[in-house]
């Protein structure tokens, strides 16, 4: 479960690319420029701009954003593939910065894992000396590396193929394999850049649920890039919103849904479907405001459901109960009603009218 | 012992060959000289000073002021040494050979392009002949033509085709379908197909091409020095033969004089001629 | 400009003169050990008769590259044989390897070296650049002044001609390894030394395979031409011939020539692909 521990901190960090990156920075600082403006005045490219991130023990945090958006960018500033302008990344309490070339190597193999888009398999070695590979790094013998390795791909479901190379195995197999690497080497942190996107729609389906499992079933803390907002919203606990650079907006995925920061944010969850992502205490209305509607049913005689249930659950309510609203419980006490109106409406997600009705 | 001299057998029909064909073989001298004789006139008539002038500025003209300053001080070099002449006499016979063989070359490839099975048959003779050392081109050159240039520019007019021919038929195999279903749905002529739509999508890949050649005939016009071709090849031998070390370096840095020369003019060609696409 | 050509050449001479005089022990030694190297590797290849040669060398190429190549591989050199010119044909062969041997035994670890430090790379471009530009026999020149004619002097100008093409493909196999494996290398915690070995030298062979392939076939162009300056072999069998106009036994050395080139080069290249 979810504790409170903080294995990833990211404070204020920022990247520039480009030769005058300095300068750059000096003129955003003074001056507040935009991507473009950096672009055209320094020749520079703004990657991440004032990014602040925190990541909790056997949490799945998402990152999602389009091409260009800078996750790419921010996911490696977190085991320090790219060094920081600006800010500092601390991982387990320690600033990366700090640490020297032997201590980073060692924060790598043993605390982050990471998980690439291509896979990156080596085409001149089995599946099974692939998922060693980050034991064979830090040194561990033959025998006691290959069990581990073995222990993470039949976690995965490969442990049939491991004499195989990887050329012999599809896609999908080939990503199993890549993330059973990142889990023999048994860190607390995933980064996975992009995993599942060079897959087929199905396949990516299978894996983003079995991912899920896997890591909740481990206790792991992962940081899951991805430019589909519907992946984001199946996987993560909580979701963070790139663009140019900016984190736009950071929540979970109901949050998110309910109350959009921008345009740009309403415009991408525009089509996700709410009914399992809008929880009956977000739609329901105070015990009071029910009465004053008018006479009706007594409390006691309505349906109940916790503040938990979601959409999908409550409709099931009022219809197999026949009736027109539902009560929601917390324990004994009723906090609030939800009406088949407000049920509507949260059908469609609109947090303003709720607010007015 | 067994004996095996396929060398005994041979020599017999190469003596034949020779009597024989003699005329053949005497005409086929008789116009190459012409030929060399013409562009070396033409390149030795004029003082160096000219020639350098018009060099230059066809090179600024064609590619810019690094280009022209490049050819300034190669072709410059080539006189403050004292090896005008052989340098004239090398260029002259490279020119000579790079005309030939691309004419030969072009057609070939064009039809090995077209013709799958033609591809197949020539692919391993141009193998072989890509593989084999240039100077063993020289010896049944030397064998016919006896020693001199014109067994040089044979040798090296051969030595030089493989590489045209691979990139021509590489080139006009890549032009895209789709263009060429153009030019048949509007109805052109096949000559205006090639040389309207193919010759023009292969020419980058064909300037490659040329661009190997010159650079292939160049080395193989000095090694002919060897067999008595005269020009910058044979001021090395003669270095060599007299331990002359001055004069053989002297001929070895003209000679990478004119061949960085050529080699930049002829990629300045390539680079115009993908022109438009250049700025992307 | 007749005091610019006479300086040169006086320079280059005084140049020599000043080296062969001071330094005469160093090429003295220099010579011995090259000549050393050669008389050995030319008396293992003298040592069985030639079939036994033309056999083994038979199933290497069944080995390599199938019954054909292997079968036609042996009946070449046993033509060699045949043709009266077995020993140079040896002899050529022990130029060959022993020029590669010492030209990759240099410019492999250079090539690494080039590979992984870029500022070294881009001072040895230009050098590569020149030697390869230059006719390879200009390097007889030196040779024979510090040397003198014989095997030693072929050797070394084999050795300058023969490394370009090893130490460019070594740089470039290990310069080109694709990013997502050095991003891997990183994220997994590599070392520098586990970088090299585990993930940029197993990516850079085919590459490497290619050098020494090109590096063969550049020394055994270069060998032959050496026949000029008296190091034995069909080099010299042909250069002798051209200038007798012996139309039959030039033909006959060259048929020997083309056999060993296919050998060398075929197997090498069948030797980088199965890798």
């Amino acid at each position: 479960m979810e504790s409170n521990e903080i294995l990833i901190d990211c404070q204020s960090v920022w990247k520039v690319f480009g030769d005058r990156s300095v300068d750059a920075l000096r003129s955003i600082a003074d001056r507040g420029l935009s991507k473009r403006e950096v672009l055209q005045q320094f020749n520079c490219v703004i990657g991440v701009s004032d990014a602040s991130l925190q990541v909790r023990r056997g949490e799945i945090f998402c990152i999602m954003g389009l091409s260009g958006s800078g996750k790419s960018t921010l996911i490696r500033l977190l085991n320090r593939l790219i060094t920081p302008s600006l800010g500092k990344v601390l991982v387990k309490g320690r600033d990366l910065a700090t640490l020297d070339a032997r201590a980073l190597r060692e924060t790598r193999a043993r605390h982050i894992g990471m998980v690439f888009q291509s896979v990156a398999l080596l085409p001149q070695r089995t599946v099974l000396e692939n998922a060693a590979f980050g034991l064979e790094v830090q040194g561990i013998p033959r025998d006691e590396r290959n069990r581990a390795a073995e222990a993470a791909l039949a976690k995965v479901g490969l442990s049939d193929w491991k004499e195989r190379y990887p050329r012999e195995l599809s896609g999908g197999m080939q990503q199993r394999v890549g993330l059973a690497r990142a889990l023999t080497a048994d860190p607390e942190i995933i980064l996975m850049d992009e995993p599942f996107s060079a897959l087929d729609p199905l396949i990516r389906r299978q894996l983003q649920d079995e991912f899920r499992q896997l890591t909740k079933e481990l206790g792991k803390s992962a940081v899951f890039i991805t430019h589909d907002l519907d992946e984001a919203i199946r996987i993560g606990d909580r979701i963070a919103i790139m663009k140019d650079g900016v984190i736009i907006q950071e929540g979970t995925a109901e949050q998110i849904v309910m109350n959009p920061a921008d345009q740009y944010v309403a415009d991408f969850v525009a089509g996700i479907s709410r009914l399992h992502l809008i929880k009956a205490h977000s739609v329901m209305m105070p015990v009071d405001g029910w009465h004053r509607t008018g006479p009706a049913q007594p409390l006691d005689s309505l349906p109940r459901c916790s503040s938990e249930a979601d959409i999908d659950e409550l409709i099931g309510k009022i219809i197999g109960a026949g009736s027109d609203a539902v009560a929601i419980a917390d324990g004994d006490s009723i906090v609030g009603v939800v009406t088949t109106r407000r049920l509507l409406l949260g059908v469609r997600g609109e947090p303003e009218t709720l607010a007015a009705a | 012992m067994m004996q095996f001299n396929p060398g005994a057998v041979l020599a017999p029909a190469v003596d034949w060959l020779n009597a024989n064909f003699h005329g053949f073989f005497a005409q086929v001298t008789l116009v190459i000289e012409a030929l060399l004789g013409a562009i070396e006139a033409a390149l030795m008539t004029l003082p160096p000073f000219a020639v350098i002038a018009i060099v230059v500025i066809a090179a600024f003209a064609a590619a810019g002021l690094r280009l022209a300053i490049l050819a300034a001080c190669c072709l410059g070099f080539c006189w403050l040494t004292e090896l005008w002449q052989a340098s004239m006499q090398t260029i002259a016979l490279m020119l000579v050979a790079v005309i030939v063989a691309v004419a030969v070359a072009v057609p070939l490839g064009i039809l090995a392009a077209r013709r799958p099975a033609i591809e197949a048959t020539l692919r391993p003779i141009l193998d072989v002949m890509q593989t084999v050392p240039p100077w063993v081109y020289l010896i049944p050159a030397v064998m016919i033509f006896s020693l001199g240039r014109v067994p040089a520019i044979i040798a090296t007019i051969v030595y030089g085709i493989p590489p045209m021919l691979r990139l021509t038929t590489l080139a006009f195999r890549g032009v895209p379908h789709d263009l060429r279903e153009l030019g048949q749905a509007i109805g052109a002529r096949p000559r205006t197909i090639l040389w309207k739509i193919e010759f023009p999508a292969a020419k980058p890949t064909m300037l490659v091409g040329l661009n190997q050649c010159i650079l292939l005939s160049l080395a193989m016009v000095v090694l002919a020095g060897l067999v008595g071709a005269g020009g910058l090849g044979a001021e090395v031998t003669r270095g060599l033969t007299r331990m002359e070390m001055g004069l053989g370096l002297r001929a070895g840095l003209a000679i990478v004089a004119v061949a960085i020369l050529v080699d930049r003019l002829s990629r300045s060609a390539l680079d115009r001629g993908r022109g438009p696409h250049k700025s992307a | 400009m007749e005091s610019f050509v006479t300086a040169f050449d006086t320079t280059v001479d005084d140049a020599l003169f000043w080296l062969s005089d001071h330094a005469a022990f160093v090429f003295d030694g220099i010579r011995a050990l090259l000549e050393g190297l050669y008389d050995g590797i030319l008396w293992l290849l003298m040592l069985p008769p030639f079939w036994v040669v033309a056999v083994i060398s038979g199933l290497i190429g069944w080995r390599v590259l199938g019954t054909g190549f292997g079968v036609v591989g042996a009946l070449g050199l046993i033509a060699c044989a045949a043709m009266g010119l077995w020993p140079e044909t040896m002899s050529t062969l022990a130029l060959v390897v022993a020029a590669t041997a010492i030209a990759l035994a240099v410019g492999l670890p250079l090539g690494v070296l080039a590979g992984l430090i870029p500022r070294l790379d881009g001072a040895l471009t230009p050098a590569l650049d020149l030697i390869q530009t230059l006719p390879p026999y200009i390097y007889l020149l030196p040779a024979i002044a510090l040397m003198g004619y014989g095997p030693a002097t072929a050797l070394i100008a084999t050795v300058i001609v023969a490394m370009p093409p090893a130490i460019r493909l070594t740089s470039l196999g290990i310069r080109q390894t694709r990013t997502e494996f050095l991003e891997l290398g990183d994220a997994v915690g590599a070392s520098r030394a586990q970088m090299f070995f585990k993930i940029r030298l197993p990516f850079a062979v085919p590459s490497i395979m290619a050098g020494i392939n090109q590096s063969l076939m550049m020394a055994f162009g270069m060998v032959v031409i050496a026949g000029i300056v008296g190091s034995g072999g069909l080099g010299e069998t042909i250069y002798s011939a051209i200038r007798t106009l012996d139309i039959a036994t030039s033909i006959n050395a060259s048929i020997a020539i083309v056999v060993l080139t296919m050998l060398l080069d075929r197997m090498t290249q069948a030797a980088a692909r199965t890798k």
